[in-house]
């Protein structure tokens, strides 16, 4: 195969009022965005496509809020696959930021580049309130065909929440409820599965077990950093953007963890 | 198992010159007290440090070694340091490890919460200036195949100073581990309790998977690096703050968590 190289992106956290910054930081979440932006498409080697891993949008209260981030994804010079995130509205988010003019359930979608297979996992729950995630049964039937599928093509999932415990307490209300039943469906594909990648913690995390790795990424608006047994949130001093810069090869998977300067 | 943290830290590049920048960067002594500033306030806890090497930036300087030798004192948890291409592995030996009399390699084995832990020595002696590229023996790896072959059921942690494989950038190519991929093939049958292989030298935080072995490296204590693939020339990041990795290892899972401190 020929080497496959893609941006992984997440927790952009746009929102409608442009001095909005949220309840914990003062940080505003549109310049972060813009600068990963520039930076992307400034980067010196060839770049397949852009997977965003959800909270693309902070609070939306109708599907035009997703304009903006349309708007400013756009600019990249590359395609962009979004999966939405707790603070996301999925239906919204999949009329305007995958053309859907009837939402799914669910904003899954499988694709193939570069000859490598990609699942996208939608964990939104319904509830806006709720910021756990959660897989459907018939999400997880959907991933387990594929898992067990005779394929020998490299195999890429994502989700926006993080499927494994971080052994964070204050973390454990909004991980994925169900995530130990997705890492059993991925286990038959663990040969050719390359990497999970999810976002929702802002932050740099590799979490391995039984040889198949997570990968998180940092935010484009503010960090986190935790450590095993963290009682209360902790933010990072160092709030500028991360992205991964995730390459593919026959026999390798490369994930650069990256930061942008503001 | 009771979980096990440690902090895997790298390339201090540490001279006794207080005022040597060198490439521009901040005084390697600033950065390296800076992170160990860090590791001291680290919340969580914290067994042990890894070191996976450039320890110092001069081979030749005893008195270079004595500096490390203090500062990584203060930290009151044990620190395991492996030689990079920059060390000297008489001082290396004499000074960090307190051997009079210096092995050849300075491979060292120990067991720290029930996990395994086996530092493999890729520094090459009198490789004259400027060859910065990594070597093991064939001792060294027959030392490890015989390791990793064996019936063991602990948790296993692998570490060097040099990247194992090709990072597909074209000019540390002739920086890297030569016989690295002799290295993979002798891991291979340990893959199912190897959670991770360690290592430093690239100054880049960069996780690379092949057959279901995570190879971490770790930011550089001193400058940072950028890499990408296809990559013709050095090129230095934005960001020029000390990286740490930290580590955590459960009975079913490992942790790396990528770390920066604030200069």
């Amino acid at each position: 195969m020929q080497p496959l190289t893609f941006v992984h992106i997440s927790d952009s956290h746009l929102a409608t009022d442009p001095g909005w910054s949220g309840p914990l930081t003062h940080i505003l979440p549109r310049p972060g965005a813009e600068a990963l932006v520039h930076e992307i498409n400034a980067l010196p080697c060839h770049v397949d496509f852009v997977l965003h891993t959800g909270d693309v949008h902070s609070d939306p209260e109708r599907a035009e809020d997703y304009r903006q981030a349309a708007e400013l994804y756009s600019q990249l010079n590359m395609p962009v696959y979004y999966l939405p995130g707790n603070h996301d509205r999925s239906d919204w988010l999949q009329r305007v930021l995958l053309g859907r003019d009837e939402p799914a359930p669910h904003a899954d979608q499988e694709f193939e580049i570069g000859g490598v297979q990609f699942l996208l996992l939608d964990s939104n729950v319904p509830d806006p309130d709720a910021h756990y995630g959660r897989l459907e049964p018939e999400q997880l039937a959907w991933l387990a065909q594929r898992c067990a599928a005779a394929d020998e093509r490299p195999l890429v999932v994502a989700v926006h929440h993080n499927p494994l415990s971080l052994v964070v307490p204050w973390l454990e209300g909004i991980v994925l409820r169900n995530g130990e039943a997705l890492h059993e469906a991925l286990l038959p594909a663990k040969e050719r599965l390359r990497c999970v990648f999810y976002g929702h913690i802002h932050e740099s995390i590799v979490t391995l077990r039984d040889g198949i790795p997570y990968q998180s990424v940092r935010s484009s608006w503010f960090q986190t950093q935790t450590w095993y047994g963290q009682a209360k949130p902790f933010h990072e001093l160092l709030y500028w953007p991360g992205y991964n810069l995730v390459t593919l090869t026959e026999r390798d998977t490369f994930v650069r963890h990256c930061r942008v300067r503001l | 198992m009771q979980p096990l943290t440690f902090v895997h830290v790298s390339d201090s590049h540490l001279v006794t010159d207080p005022h040597r920048k060198g490439m521009e960067f901040a005084p390697a002594l600033l950065a390296a007290e800076a992170l160990v500033r860090e590791i001291e306030a680290l919340p969580a806890p914290c067994e042990f440090v890894l070191h996976t090497g450039d320890v110092n930036h001069d081979p030749e300087r005893e008195e270079d070694y004595r500096q490390s030798l203090e500062l990584y004192s203060r930290l009151g948890v044990p620190v395991y340091f492996l030689p990079g291409n920059h060390d000297c592995n008489t001082w290396f030996q004499r000074v960090l490890r307190g051997r009079d009399d210096p092995a050849p390699h300075a491979d060292q084995e120990f067991e720290a919460g029930g996990v395994q832990f086996l530092l493999l020595d890729s520094s090459v002696a009198d490789a004259g200036d400027g060859a910065g590229h990594g070597y093991l023996e064939p001792e060294q790896l027959a030392w490890l195949e015989q390791r990793c072959a064996a019936q063991d059921s602990r948790p296993l942690v692998v570490a060097l100073h040099h990247n194992p494989l090709s990072l597909a950038v074209s000019w540390p190519e002739d920086l890297i581990l030569r016989n690295g991929e002799a290295l993979h093939e002798i891991l291979l049958p340990a893959r199912h309790r190897l959670r991770c292989v360690l290592y430093g030298h690239i100054h880049e935080s960069l996780l690379t998977l092949r057959d279901g072995i995570p190879y971490h490296s770790v930011r550089g204590n001193w400058f940072q690096l950028r890499t990408w693939y296809g990559q013709q020339e050095i090129t230095p990041e934005p960001i020029q703050w000390p990286g740490y990795n930290l580590v955590t290892l459960t009975a079913r899972d490992t942790f790396v968590r990528h770390c920066r401190v604030r200069l």
